[in-house]
């Protein structure tokens, strides 16, 4: 029998083989395939729940392909494949979009596509090899595994970018929005009946440093769907993040830094607003080409009563609770392809106590 | 007294050490092989007639501004040696000042985050020189002893870099 579930990941899996015959269509020299993975092994130890914890994370195989067609033309894919321990394996489809360059001031991107938040989600999710530390930071983890903010969406973007010797950069993205998260498998009667405005305004004024803000209104009629599929809004809601972000990350430069704050809040007609509250900060240091030691910081706040999440998450069978994280790590660059993580970690969960482990990670590209 | 000076030496190590440690190592810099000369060549339609170093290394690697060529427009290519040779290593001592896994890292992400294609990789000059002859946006480096004859008139040279 072929459940809804198997019916769609065939049609994602179909989907998967036309992108990348497509990219092969076009014969470009320049078509790239790539596959990242990052499996690692965490111990934790709570000595107020009185349990530890050794478990290897597998981490998922994501397919990506690009492809320069012309001059003005690009096209990227980026394909999930991992292994849910209650469902089997699965396969999501990231981004698919095509990016026309009309000039600096004025490109135009249809497709699915991580949505302009911030530094980190425009820049790191599934290429680890990438990115400076472990795990992606809580408040941009996506929807689809229980995330609390869209980190991604189905639309159109219009960017521009090097504008004025301030190198100026915009980005503005009119979206599904979050409660049409469902996507390419959506059940149309389950879909909101509006559309989300994503909008990034920052500057670049010195290589690799980057100070944005970014806003996302996503208006939510009374009963739209949302990530949580078994908890649509009780009544009309206005969703809204707004992300300020400072970051230097440059290939040339020893000190790197990010930092990020994000308020999430659901604005409702009766009960008033509700805010959800995360931040990060990660701070490294080159000492060689290879070795980078660094902190990274995270924080979540959650609001007392907001009947927008669920009394348990269903994706990790948790209460929403506010929570603290500190790492203190070290990257060791092997390759431009093989990077090798290690952190020292300090987790407070709200009703859950602190948590003390080590957390290793092989992030690889080939 | 000997122990004394075998601390010192100890301390004048770990100084040493850390320095080490400190360099960016995987800088091919300074290592550079003598006696060769790079020529930074262009197709001979674009209309941009001299570079500088910065500027090659800026259009090169395709920041800010310096993806698409000022004067024509077209999308600027980066050319790449396959594997390593004194052009390479001349190149990104010089220009680049920046080490291999670097660079490969630093077009990763940019291809990871934007879908822009990483430089094109070729075996020889005479591919290169050809390469950069029939597409209007590609940069490349030579050694200038290949432009010679056909080769040397198929492309411009905008820029030479000598030891």
């Amino acid at each position: 029998m072929i459940t809804p579930k198997k019916s769609s990941q065939r049609k994602l899996l179909a989907l998967a083989v036309m992108i990348l015959g497509f990219l092969n269509g076009f014969g470009q020299a320049n078509t790239s395939i790539k596959f990242y993975a990052h499996p690692g092994f965490d111990y934790f130890n709570s000595p107020d729940q009185k349990t530890s914890s050794p478990y290897f994370r597998g981490g998922p195989l994501v397919l990506f392909a690009t492809s320069q067609i012309n001059d003005r033309v690009s096209v990227a894919g980026e394909i999930n494949l991992h292994y849910n321990t209650a469902t089997g394996p699965e396969i999501e489809l990231e981004r698919m979009y095509l990016k026309y360059s009309w000039k600096d001031a004025l490109s135009f991107s249809v497709g699915r596509m991580y949505s302009p938040i911030g530094f980190w989600n425009s820049n790191y999710n599934f290429g680890l090899v990438l990115q400076p530390n472990i795990s992606r930071p809580k408040i941009l983890n996506p929807t689809h595994d229980g995330g609390f903010i869209q980190t991604r969406d189905i639309g159109l973007q219009l960017e521009g970018e090097n504008l004025t010797s301030a190198r100026f950069f915009y980005k503005f993205l009119i979206g599904n929005g979050i409660g049409k998260n469902g996507g390419l498998s959506g059940t149309p009667y389950a879909l909101g009946q509006s559309l989300a405005y994503t909008l990034q305004l920052g500057v670049e004024p010195i290589e690799g440093l980057r100070l944005s803000v970014s806003g996302v209104m996503n208006k939510l009629p009374k009963g739209s769907a949302t990530q949580f599929d078994n908890n649509p809004v009780s009544e009309d809601v206005t969703a809204t993040v707004i992300a300020g972000s400072i970051s230097h990350m440059s290939v040339e430069k020893k000190f790197e830094f990010i930092a990020e704050y994000f308020r999430n809040a659901h604005d409702y007609a009766t009960i008033g607003e509700k805010v959800l509250n995360g931040g990060i900060v990660y701070a490294g240091y080159k000492a060689t080409s290879k070795v980078v030691p660094y902190i990274f910081v995270e924080f979540l706040e959650f609001p007392a009563n907001d009947p927008y999440y669920p009394l348990i998450n269903s994706y990790t069978s948790q209460n929403f609770v506010s929570s603290q994280e500190y790492n203190l790590g070290l990257r060791y660059k092997a390759s431009a392809s093989l990077v090798f993580k290690i952190e020292a970690s300090s987790v407070h969960q709200e009703q859950y106590g602190w948590s003390y482990g080590t957390k290793t990670q092989v992030a690889f590209a080939f | 007294m000997i122990i004394l000076k075998s601390i010192k030496m100890k301390k004048i190590l770990f100084i040493v050490l850390l320095i080490a440690l400190s360099t960016n190592s995987a800088i091919i810099g300074n290592t550079a092989p003598a006696g060769i000369e790079l020529a930074i060549i262009l197709n001979k339609d674009n209309p941009t007639e001299k570079l500088n170093p910065a500027e090659v290394k800026d259009y090169w690697l395709r920041r800010g501004a310096k993806k698409k060529w000022k004067t024509s427009s077209a999308l600027v290519m980066p050319l790449d040696r396959k594997a390593k040779c004194p052009e390479k290593e001349l190149f990104y001592s010089k220009v680049l000042t920046l080490g291999v896994e670097d660079v490969e890292a630093y077009f990763a992400a940019k291809q990871y985050q934007s879908a822009e294609a990483p430089p094109e990789k070729l075996a020889t000059d005479k591919d290169v020189i050809d390469y950069v002859s029939s597409h209007p946006g590609a940069i490349g480096f030579v050694n200038k002893s290949s432009l010679v004859g056909e080769l040397g008139t198929a492309v411009k040279t905008v820029c030479v870099i000598a030891q």
